[in-house]
């Protein structure tokens, strides 16, 4: 069997999970590579839960909410952006792959938006292929 | 000299009653080693000296002291850090007075240490020169190389934050504050990770020394001891060292002031402090954003612009190649 | 019994039963690794041999993460039979006092069985050194297997233990030597004893009252600069507090211990959150009451060995005997 990634997706409540609802009561077709985690806000996501997602053998990361102006508490969007923004820059930093960690707005009715982005994802993380670098295993390196 | 200054005006501060207490530094038999210490009376001033290795931020022990009238000496770096704790709500204003110094800047233990194999003591001119007196000898150096790498990129030598400034001729803001991140960041990202286990993960022994040491981790109880969920590995394995200085160095984005004492206390010499720095880099070109100037500011996660970048993300991504 | 190796047949020897056996020795400024030709013998290293002994991670148990499973006991994980070279004499004096408390856990005891500590006395006591103090005697080599003296064309070397002289049986490398050399070695020896005397400070640290110590008010102001890191404890060749964790990765579990320090407010957190160190001077106060009472007062000995590792590298300029004078004058 050839090997398929496995991606965690941060959905917030309000929007994106709402738009992988739609994507799915519309039959758009997109690879069975996530795993959705529902959360209140794309606010309520810390680097700690994505790194933590990485560290358990996850391939990659989405996080997903609502479109700026549209967040349901007004404007966790906004300060999640910003701290997205600068969890990337430190990530890429220290060498870690930066496709393998992603952020998207997908609104209620983007259904079609969600597929895509699940498809884009899955197809970046083919191409880098399972997450060795920052996956734990039991009695590895030290 | 310095030092003279700060005993003088301490002595005042604590007959003039204006405070209960001088939060300062005094020298240790180690020759370069100093430790902060707290004087509760006049007479007790002499033991107080300018350090020339200061490492530890004294607002990390200043935090010791809630509810006391304190008097503190403070650099630029820990000017800072009180203006972000008093950002913070941790400290407040009107129990603090601040001694400012324009900062000449510290020297940097490991570095002195590695310069000859026995020093006796270390002779500091806070200007051009130190000279290092060993059993035999003194060898002359050049104060700049000798200076913590915090000093060296430091963009705010003179605090922001005082109750009164002493007269003094400190350091030039760095001209090139981020010389050492943009090394890094010149690698590929293969050699970036190498870099980073190499140098951060195989060497950390988890003494968290570097979390304890700043000022601005004040967590009652930080990430690393949460038990449920443990988001941390206990032990030393790489991964789980890479989550802590991760997440550390991202819970003080827009935070750090870049005082170097995390990195002054790691018994390993990790430059840690890289992680750190290139965040306030990023901060400052992206949200023009720079910590502890201003105790009326927000802080840089508390705010936002509506047009902050997010290029970064995979929706713009998709637009901009019109894919959505 | 001694033996004398000239100075350039070391590194030819060590590669030698770097063949046989597993070898470590100091390899930098930081610590040990395994012989690969590199040797850092001018100072003592940042962190001691402990941590072959009580390691960063040692597995007690394994077992399969799912409900109703049972686990299985590793109790120790095969350690292959291996030679530590290059042991300064208070670090494995160190060991000797772990050994104190651990003489019944297994896993140290296996790795104790399986090692040969092979000591080397240093050319004269680091600026922060003051095992002497303690009560050491770097020339009786406790702990060791065999101790190497440094003399000027090499190392006269005194055998210690059967497991020492079982090693240097049969190495060609080393000759005997007779009586003189022997005689040399005393020579140094006596000569160390007689300038370097055990610290009077131990003896009314005995007869020193326990609870007013504990009481005493010098704690605070003598804590304040500490950052209750664990540098201290984790650099200490007799620091042991360790901590049990459970791992899971998927399905796969271990459990694991790992060092830990009491200078930590997790260490001595209860599980109801109850927490009797939870201010910083507690814990500050722990670390010295029980190297220099508790420990003191139930074997006779203090839990260190003055190695100078927390004087030399406490970021705060804590200074171990401003405490002991402190205790010792009360
Ligand atoms: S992270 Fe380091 S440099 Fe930044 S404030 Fe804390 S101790 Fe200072
Ligand atoms: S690393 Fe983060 S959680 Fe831990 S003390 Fe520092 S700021 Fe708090
Ligand atoms: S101080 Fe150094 S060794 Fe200790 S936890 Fe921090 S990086 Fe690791
Ligand atoms: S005594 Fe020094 S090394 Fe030990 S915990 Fe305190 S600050 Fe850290
Ligand atoms: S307490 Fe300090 S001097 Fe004593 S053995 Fe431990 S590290 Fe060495
Ligand atoms: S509720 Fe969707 S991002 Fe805040």
């Amino acid at each position: 069997m050839s090997w398929e990634p496995r991606i965690i997706a941060f959905l917030c409540n309000w929007c994106s999970y709402a738009g992988a609802d739609l994507a799915g009561v519309s039959r758009l077709r997109y690879p069975p590579t996530i795993r959705i985690v529902r959360v209140p806000c794309s606010s309520r996501v810390s680097p700690a839960m994505i790194l933590d997602a990485l560290k358990s053998g996850a391939d990659g990361v989405l996080v997903s909410g609502c479109h700026p102006g549209d967040c349901h508490y007004l404007t966790g969007n906004l300060f999640a952006r910003r701290r997205f923004f600068m969890l990337k820059k430190l990530l890429e930093f220290v060498g870690l792959e930066p496709e393998r960690v992603q952020f998207a707005w997908v609104s209620a009715s983007e259904g079609d938006v969600f597929a895509k982005v699940v498809s884009e994802l899955t197809e970046k993380i083919k191409l880098l292929g399972p997450n060795t670098r920052f996956r734990k295993i039991l009695g590895g390196k030290i | 000299m310095l030092t003279e200054k700060i005993r003088e005006i301490a002595k005042k501060l604590l007959e003039e009653g204006k405070i209960e207490a001088f939060l300062c530094y005094e020298g240790t038999s180690h020759p370069f080693r100093n430790r902060a210490v707290l004087v509760k009376s006049p007479e007790e001033v002499k033991k107080l000296l300018w350090p020339s290795f200061g490492v530890i931020n004294l607002a990390t022990p200043l935090q010791k002291l809630k509810g006391q009238k304190a008097g503190i000496l403070a650099t630029g770096c820990v000017s800072r850090a009180i203006v972000v704790l008093i950002q913070e709500g941790q400290l407040k204003r009107e129990d603090l007075f601040v001694v400012g110094v324009p900062c000449p800047g510290m020297l940097d233990p490991s570095k002195v240490r590695d310069k000859a194999p026995e020093i006796i003591d270390v002779i500091d001119d806070l200007k051009d020169e130190v000279l290092i007196v060993t059993p035999e000898d003194k060898i002359k150096f050049s104060r700049e190389e000798l200076l913590r790498n915090n000093c060296q990129e430091c963009r705010h030598p003179v605090p922001p934050l005082y109750d009164l400034l002493l007269d003094f001729s400190g350091r030039e803001k760095s001209p090139d504050p981020y010389r050492r991140v943009q090394e890094i960041e010149d690698l590929t990202l293969e050699e970036r990770w190498q870099w980073f286990e190499r140098e951060v993960l195989r060497r950390c022994f988890r003494c968290y020394a570097c979390r304890q040491a700043c000022p601005l981790c004040y967590c009652p109880t930080c990430f690393v001891d949460d038990s449920r969920p443990q988001w941390v590995g206990k032990t030393r394995d790489l991964i789980d060292t890479a989550l802590y200085h991760l997440v550390r160095a991202y819970h003080l984005a827009g935070r750090c002031v870049d005082c170097g004492s995390c990195e002054a206390a790691c018994p390993m010499d990790i430059p840690l402090r890289l992680l750190t720095k290139k965040l306030e880099k990023e901060a400052l070109l992206a949200f023009s954003f720079e910590a502890g100037l201003d105790p009326e500011a927000p802080l840089l996660f508390t705010s936002f612009d509506e047009n902050d970048p997010e290029d970064f993300m995979l929706t713009s991504e998709l637009k901009a190649s019109g894919k959505i | 019994m001694f033996y004398f190796l000239p100075r350039e047949a070391l590194k030819n020897w060590l590669s030698e039963i770097s063949k046989v056996h597993e070898v470590f020795v100091p390899v930098s400024p930081s610590g040990f690794g395994p012989y690969e030709g590199k040797l850092y013998l001018e100072k003592k290293t940042k962190l001691s041999a402990k941590e072959f002994f009580l390691p960063w991670r040692e597995v007690i148990l394994k077992f399969e993460a799912r409900p109703g499973a049972l686990p299985s006991p590793v109790f120790f994980e095969p350690v292959k039979e291996r030679i530590i070279f290059g042991v300064r004499p208070c670090d494995a004096k160190g060991l000797t006092l772990i050994e104190k408390v651990f003489g019944e856990d297994p896993f140290f005891q296996k790795r104790r069985e399986k090692t040969i500590l092979l000591g080397l006395l240093c050319k004269e006591p680091g600026r922060e050194c003051f095992g002497w103090a303690m009560g050491v005697n770097p020339f009786a080599g406790e702990g060791l297997d065999a101790l190497f003296l440094e003399q000027a064309e090499g190392y006269l070397v005194k055998l210690l233990s059967p497991k020492g002289e079982k090693l240097f049986k049969d190495q060609e490398a080393f000759e005997k030597v007779g009586e003189e050399a022997q005689n040399s070695f005393k020579k140094a020896e006596k000569e160390f004893l007689e300038k370097h005397p055990k610290a009077p400070a131990l003896e009314k640290l005995k007869e020193a009252d326990l609870l007013k110590l504990y009481e005493a008010d010098f704690w605070e102001g003598l804590a304040l600069p500490c950052l209750n890191c664990g540098i201290c404890t984790f650099l200490c060749p007799t620091c042991y507090c360790f901590d049990v964790q459970d791992e899971v990765v998927g399905l796969e579990g271990e459990r694991v211990r790992l060092p830990e320090a009491c200078m930590f407010e997790l260490y001595s957190r209860h599980a109801s959150g109850h927490n009797p160190r939870r201010s910083p001077v507690a814990r500050f106060r722990n670390r010295f009451m029980h190297k220099f009472k508790y420990f003191l007062d139930e074997y006779g000995e203090p839990l260190c060995v003055g190695c100078g590792r927390c004087n030399e590298e406490c970021p705060a300029g804590i200074n171990l005997w401003e405490v002991i004078r402190a205790m010792s004058t009360l």
